[in-house]
């Protein structure tokens, strides 16, 4: 399967009379985001907000970022299963409109996460404060419960991006990108000498705020598959994830996934990237069982060399990627697992709720517990009253200056478990 | 005859109803909540133990419950809402009981563990709003978990 990303590059975001790209800008008509929002009918208002790198603004509490793309050649359509048809994705060609994003901002419930700040100490620990960013800021009609809000407010973000990334359908890309991976054994007779790698992406899907959708799939009602790494980049993989700001991997990052990118890098150089096996993250033991069993079964099956290991969330998944990582290894397969730590606030802790001696080549995306302090900004969008009953955050993290003192945990993708992040110990 | 019985399972489980094992009173399971809101969803059909007393203390009558020979059958710390911010904890147990499972000891006691790094609780003064929300999300990976129960 062969998909070739087309890179229109966004260096501003403005609103304007019509939604076009022009000239590296995304113009934004306001009526056009509205209109399109507003056609669900559990969505009361939104309003429109524009958030870019360096502006003193902090955007919270964030649900999802989405990267606008759109389909110009090949099958199928962005967000297969959820907003277009439920056509195979992942070949073709798709344009993207990079460096830019939309992100969603609703009280789904009482408790609240999630911050992106634009500049200032913050900035530094989320991607998100790179893009130029659209933010809905969604209010639901009255007396919606917490599912039905949860899912208008994921496919209000999903819409937009949908809408924004068409506009740059008929646009010349900047820079195109090609990615390529064969059948089983195409890829033998191609790279006869190169190891054979697979990455197996656990997927949060243990119940309300903490879903994933696989071709508009509850991804908690799936067993271990095989996908190609370039269905994701269309779409193929949209969270409902809310919970835990920090690890939880936006559909951006789905779209973006660095693991991904980093194995095609070393495609036919250093290796044979094989495709990907996705997995879930259930609260029952006897369906962790289940899916480990076949995701290690999956990669015997594909005559595996490595595997690379990512998950998502914290504590109950701290057992499911020990689980996968112990039984590929068992399969004669090498592991390497990526995830991130609460090893306190002094980080002395142990990091991760579950262990074993084989895992024993591990990548991590940071300390979630550390403290940090976020300064003022001079303007909030979204709810600057949940700062204190923010994750991570406490009574109190709301300083009267309007600075916050919280863990790392309430920033945005600060310790995503793909390594779309910027904390290295490099 | 198989057929007939998968159809009736995935209608048991459609429909949320208890399936034929539990009609007879030989439920697999049963469930340890500080959740009010679990007891009054599932209190009728399953066998649920309420204790309103605090989150690590329902880890800890778990973990009494393993080392009676009861098996965890879900993860003690289901949901990535932090110990310390969440006040509600809901665990499945098997109502079978045999020799110690180390398996399920060695995860509640990961639990435990895990648990004391997150230090004091972190909302004190809970609003209700909160606390119900709380209580909603909780239940949620409960609905969940039932879903699976059933089917074993």
């Amino acid at each position: 399967m062969k998909l070739e990303l087309g890179y229109v590059n966004i260096h501003d975001i403005q609103f304007a009379d019509q939604s076009k790209v022009e000239g590296g800008v995304l113009y934004v008509n306001k009526e056009d985001i509205k209109n399109l929002v507003l056609e669900d009918e559990n969505i009361k208002s939104v309003e429109l907000e524009i958030a870019k790198p360096g502006d003193s603004i902090r955007i919270m509490p964030v649900k999802d970022v989405i990267e606008p793309r759109c389909k110009v050649e090949g099958p199928g359509d962005i967000f297969p299963g959820v907003i277009s048809k439920v056509d195979t994705v992942g070949s073709g060609k798709t344009n993207v409109l990079r460096g830019s994003a939309v992100v969603t901002t609703g009280k789904i419930v009482a408790f609240q996460e999630g911050i992106i700040d634009m500049s200032g100490e913050g900035a530094q620990y989320t991607p998100f404060s790179q893009t130029n960013n659209l933010v809905l800021v969604l209010e639901p009609r009255e007396g919606m419960d917490q599912h039905e809000h949860e899912k208008a407010v994921r496919m209000a973000g999903l819409k937009t991006a949908k809408f924004l990334g068409e506009l740059a359908k008929d646009v010349t890309p900047d820079e195109t990108e090609v990615f390529e991976t064969y059948g089983v054994k195409e890829g033998m007779e191609k790279m006869p000498n190169l190891p054979r790698v697979a990455y197996v992406q656990m997927l949060q899907s243990q119940g309300l705020m903490h879903d994933t959708y696989v071709y508009g799939v509850d991804a908690k009602r799936t067993l271990s598959t095989i996908m190609n790494p370039t269905e994701g980049m269309d779409g193929a993989i949209v969270s409902g994830n809310c919970v835990s700001a920090c690890d939880k991997n936006t559909t951006y990052h789905h779209l973006n996934n660095p693991v991904v990118k980093d194995l095609f890098a070393q495609h036919g150089k250093t290796l044979n990237f094989v495709g990907m096996i996705l997995t879930n993250e259930n609260v029952y033991l006897a369906d962790k069982q289940r899916s480990s069993d076949w995701t290690a079964k999956l990669c015997r099956w594909l005559d595996l060399d490595g595997a690379v290991v990512s998950q998502e969330g914290f504590g109950n998944p701290d057992t499911d990627l020990i689980m996968n990582c112990k039984k590929i290894e068992e399969q004669g397969v090498k592991t390497v697992i990526i995830t991130d730590e609460y090893a306190g606030q002094d980080g002395k802790s142990q990091s991760l709720a579950d262990a074993d001696p084989k895992a024993d080549a591990v990548v991590t995306g940071g300390n979630a517990n550390m403290v940090i302090h976020l300064p003022k900004m001079d303007k909030v969008i979204g709810y600057p009253e949940t700062a204190n009953i923010i994750a991570g955050g406490h009574e109190g993290s709301l300083n009267e200056d309007g600075s916050i003192d919280a863990e790392l945990q309430v920033i945005t993708g600060a310790t995503n478990e793909l390594g779309f992040n910027k904390l290295s110990a490099r | 005859m198989v057929y007939y019985y998968i159809v009736y399972q995935r209608l048991s489980v459609h429909s949320n109803s208890i399936n034929a094992e539990q009609e007879n009173g030989m439920a697999k399971f049963f469930i340890v909540t500080n959740n009010e809101m679990v007891r009054d969803k599932y209190g009728a059909q399953h066998e649920v133990e309420f204790h309103p007393v605090h989150y690590t203390e329902i880890l800890r009558m778990v973990r009494d419950y393993v080392h009676a020979g009861h098996k965890l059958l879900t993860h003690p710390l289901a949901g990535s809402i932090k110990p310390n911010e969440t006040p509600y904890k809901t665990v499945f147990l098997s109502k079978a009981k045999g020799s110690l499972d180390s398996e399920s000891l060695r995860i509640i006691e990961d639990c435990i563990i895990a648990c004391k790094k997150f230090g004091k609780d972190r909302f004190p003064q809970m609003p209700d709003d909160m606390r119900q929300d709380f209580r909603t999300i909780d239940c949620s990976l409960v609905d969940n978990a039932i879903v699976s129960a059933v089917q074993q």
